[in-house]
Order: structure tokens, then sequence, then C-alpha cells
């Protein structure tokens, strides 16, 4: 069961980072931040229930199943910045050809 | 109708660091009287200021942005500036492309008025020079873009083009890197834009050899569009 939720863990975040784009994904993306944050604390002061989620879904320990959520957490995080900074770099390209054909108007007006 | 001599053509000429190459693929061009706009995507060498002896209109990028990049500022030029224009020419600097081949691109559109772009193939003159190998290569990733992108095209990356006048205003390449070559076809069926392919002669030189894509920039280009899509 935990190998189908890695599986959909990772394709829902491919998804999520190719339709990044404006607020609504902005948003979720800290809402996400925030329930991990809330896990990773639980698990801290409640080992036991994270033992006992664990063992619902299929994983040994609790410690397994927080070390398998922080990997997909972070290829996540890392193929989101990624994507950041591709849209950055587009930026950069818009603002720089936008300068460079007004610096050519202007010398051609000169 | 001969619509060489009865349109205004533009060519955009991205290039980078190419001022062995330059004046005589640009004046070549303006010789025959059509207008160049070279845009140099921030050159270490010599490029742009050759490029603007040898007649052509010259956009020096401030940083460098890549290919795609500058393919589109040379279209983003000629919609601000209102450049008079039927069709507007991609051009390779490195010499490769053969002015000659013009009048093929052309004839389609005197054949089919409706045509809104004319793609380039090495593989239509069936006068391949390249070896078997690369021949395998891009006969094979052609093929998985025809699929892709539903075209009925035999060559992915051929950086000759004719598009016509009215069709610019509506291409914004968001790729900036070799990448924008795929962002064409993906934007012909996005645009559900009439095309068709034109066969040109290539002219293999070392320099031109040497200066090819790499097999990593195609790693690139496949990793970007699986991992981030085309937005």
């Amino acid at each position: 069961m935990i190998k189908i939720i890695l599986i959909c863990l990772l394709l829902l975040e491919l998804l999520f980072v190719r339709h990044y784009r404006g607020t609504v994904q902005r948003a979720s993306s800290r809402i996400i931040l925030v329930l991990l944050i809330f896990f990773f604390a639980v698990a801290v002061f409640f080992p036991s229930l994270v033992n006992r989620f664990a063992k619902i879904i299929g994983v040994g320990r609790g410690t397994d199943l927080v070390l398998y959520l922080f990997i997909t957490t972070s290829a996540g995080v890392i193929i989101l910045l990624f994507k950041k900074f591709l849209l950055l770099e587009r930026r950069i390209v818009d603002l720089n050809r936008a300068l460079v054909i007004e610096l050519q108007k202007n010398r051609q007006a000169d | 109708m001969n619509l060489e001599s009865n349109h205004k053509i533009v060519f955009v000429i991205p290039a980078y660091n190419e001022q062995s190459v330059i004046f005589r693929t640009i004046s070549e061009i303006t010789k025959s009287g059509y207008q160049v706009i070279c845009v140099d995507d921030c050159s270490t060498d010599r490029t742009a200021q050759i490029a603007r002896d040898a007649g052509a209109t010259v956009l020096s990028h401030l940083i460098n942005c890549g290919q795609g990049a500058a393919i589109q500022t040379g279209f983003d030029y000629i919609c601000k500036t209102s450049i008079q224009q039927d069709f507007v020419v991609t051009f390779d600097s490195d010499g490769q492309h053969s002015l000659d081949d013009l009048s093929v691109f052309l004839d389609k559109f005197e054949r089919n008025p409706a045509l809104d772009i004319v793609l380039g193939s090495r593989f239509l003159n069936k006068e391949f020079q390249g070896n078997l190998s690369k021949k395998i290569v891009l006969r094979t990733m052609a093929r998985v873009a025809a699929i892709s992108f539903r075209l009925k095209i035999t060559d992915r990356h051929n950086g000759y083009r004719v598009i016509k006048g009215d069709v610019i205003n509506r291409i914004k390449l968001l790729t900036p890197g070799y990448g924008h070559a795929d962002e064409f076809l993906n934007l012909i069926t996005k645009l559900k834009l009439s095309y068709e392919e034109a066969g040109t002669h290539i002219i293999y030189s070392d320099y031109s050899r040497a200066k090819g894509q790499s097999l990593l920039n195609g790693i690139i280009m496949v990793t970007d569009r699986v991992l981030f899509g085309w937005k």
C-alpha cells in the first residue's frame, strides 16, 4: 500500500509543478508546507501515533514513514525550485528583451 | 507571380560568437535585397559589429539568453517597430543554410496561400550529408515529435523556417534555449497553424559541425518538457 501512496504522491507533485503558475498554486504550496511541519511535529511529540498510522498503511515503523515522506517531499521541493528557476529565467529574458528593443529604438531615433 | 521580388522578406538571425562566418551569411542576404535583423546573444567576440558592417540591424542582448530567446527578440522587434514584412525567415548564422532554398519555401506559399508557416527539412531532398548514426537519431527524433505533436514532419530541429508576416505576433516562444524548435512545433498544433515542409540543403562545414547541437541539449529539452510542460 505504501508503494502506491508514494508513487501517487510523486505523480501529484509532478502534476502540481507542471501547473505551478498562479496564486492558487503558490497558496497551495504554503498550505502543504504548514501541513508537513504539523505532521513532523506530531511525529516528534507523539511517536506512537505515527507508529500506529504506519502500521495501518503497511510500513513497519513510524520512523520509516517519516523517512519516506521526507524523501518524497524533498523530491517535490527540488522539482518546484527548478520550475521557479525556469520562471525566473523567463522574466530575466523578457526584461533583457524589452530593454534591448527600447535601446535599439532610441538608437534609431537619434 | 514571383514572391521573392514582390514581397517584403525579413530575416531573423540569432548569433552567438560567429565572427568568422557572420559576414558572409548576412552580406549574401542583404545583397539580395532582404532586410536582416541579427540578434546578437551577448557574444564575447566581434559578431555584433561585423553583422552591422554586413548590413544587418543588430539587436544586442545584454546577457546571454539562448537561441530561442534571440529569435523571439527578433519577432518582438518586428512587431513593435511596425517593420513592413510579408514573410519572416528564421535562418542560422553559421552559414549552413542556403539562400537558394528560399524560392522552394516561397513556392509553397504561392501554391497554397492559406499556409502560415513552412518548415525546412533536411530529409525531403534525400541528400542528407551527415553520417548514418546521425541520420537515424534525427529521423527517430522527428518521428517521436510527429507523434507527440500530431504533425506530419520529417525534420525536428531545422532552423530554416518561413513564417507569414501576420502570424509573427501570435508566436511567443517561452523556451530560451535550443528547445524552441520543439516549441515551434507545439505552437503549430496549439494555434492550429497551417504548415508544410520544404526541402533544404545543409552546407556542412567543419565549423558548423563543431557548433552543432550536442546530445546534452537534447537531454535538457526532454527533461524540461516531461517535468515542467510548456507553461
